[in-house]
């Protein structure tokens, strides 16, 4: 069944075309990766998912409804943004960061519940950082503030999670856990948009590969089709192979690393 | 009882005793029995000295050292979180609420009013309508360009104040040198001494509905200060937020202007102090910097009425207390925001 | 022989291309310093406006120049010869001074400046005019008791001896009168007076003001008892420390605060409100009272003077009033105009 739909779009900044006519789709339970150089257009992609940016051609579907026409809250039910690990000015405490994913299921005026409280604790328990839940999130590691964005997310009730370079900046042990939860939670029902710059993820949470070149589509399908050494190679312009390991696994090692 | 309930309840509880021993202080001198005789001659209705004693007593507590505590507090705390609801909305902790021009703009229209018409009615009117006008001009600059709405505010806000700012200039350049020029001088140094109970009557109405509306709003402050994009993702109608805090604060801040003239670093420095004490959660921020500015504010507005037998404006006193503690306060806030 | 002589010195002067000098005489200014000035003075500059005001009262034909543009008030009963002149600036208020290039088109022949024991800038003064190349003449108007020799210096400097002697005898008389009426009135007997400035009513001046210099001279006790320590004055006050003081009477410039002030709930227990005692100085030309100190304060005295003890000091407001208009500004007051310079 398709989730979201994004049927050919484009979208300009300041005059200069970003996307060209990119069209994709995804299913429930989905996890699409979204791969491409710097300055391709994946950030621009996941932010017209998530309705921050409106298409100046084609349109975006969450379940035939157009993104765009959607309240933000109501949007914000559905769909749910792990952005990019930030430095915050204000340090709040964890618990409270994850409370915000609440604010879609209250009216315009409100008080947190007792009930918000517990539905933000048990997310924070699902990723096993409850005890940090009284830590201000400017003293915790990257890889536990991604938790807490990613449990904010849950919090938030949605079942599709859009992630913007979710490993960035994480150190090798925390983006493997990382990647695991969110196999994990994809196992679950939930669907998730990444984008990364790290094809053996992709290949690794065994979803779907979307591969932008310079605002276009130039790769789509099953990331064990569509990562091959030929489209990695044109798509970084370095010279990639994609190999099978004697475990079985997929890897991609840069041609000049072989020797 | 929890960490900020408790945090609330004892500065609630400093303020209400900073108030009342606000109405013993002054160069008037005036004792704890007196204003028990006096409570009692105005419940019982029985004097216990002379009744002239009591008319004076009540001219002393009711008309001169009530409004000004009252104003104090009003304008302490309408500073304060304006002060908080811009640092959070603009995620720096380095605003105050004259970064969108609304106090350029107020100290423009008192000016103008003081050369131009000759009311004390108009000079009210006029700086609560230019400091309005003032944000207002900075919105729609920021309108006229694309891009990060947020520095696109700040810019607007930056070109609105230069431009009142400049325009004031221009109006103590016409002003006649001998009564307006220090007319307009002293006005911009800010104080307490002019408010009586009349002005109090018609401006605690709005000042306290848009405390109450921003203190509503706190929970929305927290997501604003993740950025707009991600606030937008978490279901906040960003634009009617922010326009409504920036409303709201606008008009908290001209009114302080109405009944104080210009009052410096109280809108930086408590929300700083607040946040150390309450850390950044705008829920208790909000509440609670309301409270301490207007605990701040009195206690200034105490030393500004007692120190000398002249007294000191409370816009210099608020200035000369606030710098040094504010640079104290940034050497310690890393535990507040970094 | 005397007229060929002179055709001889006319011719000589051509001849050697010495411009015509006019004639000039060698003064000792009010500040002691020796001058030598034209023998014939037509222009004259004033570096602030008590000395503009001062040229003003004596030989309005002579200003040379403005330092403020005339106020509504002030316009009304200028003589019409000083309407048009233009506006320079001068040294005065918060640091201003005046446009040199405007001042040196109008080359006055004279600049009076007032040194006051305040303004340590008249050295300044000398230095910023030397391009003007006119010689620069110091009066000294400290009091209001200086007024009647300044009056008689300025005449004999502006050839108006005349005039200025009816003017000088005018200070005098107010000087006497007030001088009989205090010592007729024991300390003790004075009134208690508080000048209230600003539109708020709560700023005011010292006991040694030259600002509040007419309520000492009429008899009157300042209550702000202080010494100044700056020249610029408004002291600001708390509501408290009036109704310490209670004065009994109240003097004031501020309209807005005058119309506010008996519906004003705080300011009702003080004894000049309950004995309806509060004074709106008269402001046009110019304030009678102060601020700019001028000579409007020998006619401001006996209004003053007046109002704090009527019985005492029996005068007649219109006749007064049309009398000094007509001798100080050549103007002729109508009975109604009189009638609203004291109206609120």
């Amino acid at each position: 069944m398709t989730l979201i739909t994004v049927d050919r779009v484009s979208f300009s900044y300041n005059g200069t075309t970003v996307l060209h006519d990119v069209s994709l789709s995804v299913g429930k339970g989905d996890i699409l990766s979204v791969l491409g150089p710097n300055g391709s257009g994946k950030t621009t992609l996941l932010k017209l998912i998530l309705g921050l940016n409106k298409p100046l051609k084609g349109d975006v579907l969450l379940e035939r409804h157009p993104v765009k026409s959607l309240q933000p809250r109501i949007l914000a039910q559905r769909i749910a943004y792990v952005p990019q690990i930030h430095h915050m000015a204000f340090s709040f405490r964890m618990l409270d960061v994850v409370m915000m994913g609440r604010i879609p299921h209250k009216p315009f005026f409100f008080r947190y519940g007792k009930d918000d409280k517990h539905l933000a604790e048990s997310a924070m328990d699902r990723l096993n950082i409850l005890h940090l839940k009284d830590r201000p999130y400017t003293a915790v590691s990257g890889g536990e503030r991604q938790l807490c964005l990613i449990a904010r997310a849950l919090a938030q009730g949605a079942r599709t999670l859009v992630m913007d370079e979710p490993v960035g900046g994480l150190d090798y042990g925390n983006q493997i856990r990382l990647l695991s939860i969110v196999r994990e939670l994809a196992r679950e029902g939930y669907t998730f948009i990444q984008s990364t710059h790290f094809p053996d993820h992709a290949l690794w949470m065994a979803g779907r590969v979307l591969m932008l070149n310079k605002g276009r589509v130039v790769a789509e399908g099953m990331a064990e089709k569509a990562v091959t050494s030929e489209s990695l190679s044109e798509l970084y312009r370095v010279p990639m192979d994609v190999t099978q390991t004697m475990c079985g696994v997929t890897v991609c090692v840069p041609e000049e690393m072989r020797g | 009882m929890t960490k900020p309930a408790f945090t609330l309840s004892a500065v609630t509880i400093l303020l209400a005793l900073a108030a009342l021993g606000s109405l013993l202080l002054g160069r008037y001198p005036v004792s704890l029995t007196d204003v028990g005789h006096f409570a009692s001659w105005s419940f019982h209705g029985c004097p216990p000295g002379n009744g002239q004693d009591m008319d004076m007593l009540r001219n002393i507590l009711l008309d001169i050292r009530l409004p000004r505590i009252i104003g104090a507090v009003l304008v302490g705390a309408a500073l304060s979180v304006s002060g908080t609801a811009y640092q959070s909305m603009f995620i720096n902790p380095l605003v105050s609420p004259g970064l969108l021009g609304v106090l350029a703009g107020a100290s423009f229209g008192a000016a103008f009013s003081m050369i131009f018409f000759h009311s004390l009615l108009s000079v009210k009117i006029c700086a609560f309508g230019f400091g309005c006008a003032a944000v207002g001009l900075s919105m729609l600059l920021a309108r006229m360009y694309n891009g990060d709405r947020l520095l696109m505010l700040i810019l607007g806000g930056i070109v609105s104040g230069a431009f009142f700012t400049a325009l004031l200039s221009v109006v103590k350049y016409l002003a006649d040198p001998y009564n307006q020029l220090p007319a307009i001088v002293f006005w911009l140094m800010g104080g307490l001494s002019s408010v009586s109970m009349d002005t109090l009557a018609s401006l605690w109405v709005p000042v306290l509905l848009s405390l109450i509306v921003l203190t509503a709003l706190s929970p929305y402050m927290n997501a604003l200060s993740m950025g707009d994009e991600e606030a937008r993702t978490m279901g906040v109608p960003v634009g009617l937020v922010r326009t409504t805090i920036i409303v709201c604060a606008t008009l908290m801040s001209a009114l302080t202007v109405v009944l104080a003239g210009i009052i410096g670093w109280v809108g930086l420095v408590v929300p700083h102090l607040t946040r150390m004490l309450t850390g950044p959660d705008n829920r208790i921020l909000i509440p609670a910097s309301a409270l301490t500015g207007a605990l701040y504010l009195l206690a200034m507005d105490d030393l500004s009425r007692m120190l000398f037998t002249v007294e000191i404006p409370l816009g210099i006193l608020t200035a000369l207390c606030g710098i040094p503690f504010f640079v104290l306060v940034l050497k310690n806030a890393r535990k507040g925001w970094s | 022989m005397k007229h060929i002589l002179i055709a001889t010195a006319l011719v000589l002067f051509v001849m050697t291309g010495i411009p015509y000098e006019v004639k000039a005489r060698t003064i000792t200014d009010m500040a002691g310093r020796t001058v030598t000035v034209p023998e014939k003075i037509t222009k004259v500059y004033g570096t602030s406006p008590p000395a503009t005001n001062l040229i003003i009262a004596v030989a309005p034909g002579k200003l040379a120049a403005h330092n403020t543009p005339l106020r509504q008030g002030e316009k009304k009963y200028a003589d019409p010869r000083i309407l048009n002149l233009p506006v320079v600036g001068g040294w005065f208020g918060q640091g201003q001074t005046p446009n040199m290039e405007s001042l040196m088109t109008v080359r006055p022949d004279l600049v009076l400046v007032w040194q006051n024991r305040l303004s340590l800038k008249n050295v300044d003064v000398e230095k910023a005019l030397k391009p003007l190349n006119a010689p620069l003449v110091f009066v000294v108007m400290d009091h209001v008791s200086d007024y009647p020799k300044v009056f008689r210096f300025m005449g004999k400097l502006l050839g108006e001896e005349q005039r200025t002697e009816s003017l000088a005898r005018y200070a005098e008389k107010t000087l006497a009168d007030m001088k009989t009426l205090k010592a007729n009135l024991p300390e003790n007997k004075r009134l208690t007076v508080y000048y209230a400035e600003n539109d708020d009513g709560l700023s005011t001046e010292c006991t040694d003001s030259m600002h509040t210099e007419l309520i000492p001279l009429c008899a009157g006790v300042n209550v702000h008892r202080c010494r100044t320590n700056y020249g610029y004055g408004m002291d600001k006050i708390s509501m408290e420390q009036v109704l310490l003081y209670n004065p009994q009477v109240m003097v004031t410039h501020s309209l807005p605060f005058y119309n506010g002030l008996f519906s004003d709930t705080r300011w009702k227990s003080i004894r000049a409100l309950k004995d309806k005692r509060v004074y709106l100085i008269p402001r046009d030309p110019m304030n009678w009272f102060d601020r700019p100190p001028s000579f409007m304060r020998l006619l401001g005295a006996r209004w003053l003077a007046h109002c704090f003890y009527p019985e005492k000091y029996p005068w007649n407001p219109e006749k007064e009033t049309k009398a000094f208009y007509s001798l100080f500004l050549g103007y002729n007051l109508s009975d109604d105009e009189c009638r609203e310079l004291f109206r609120p």
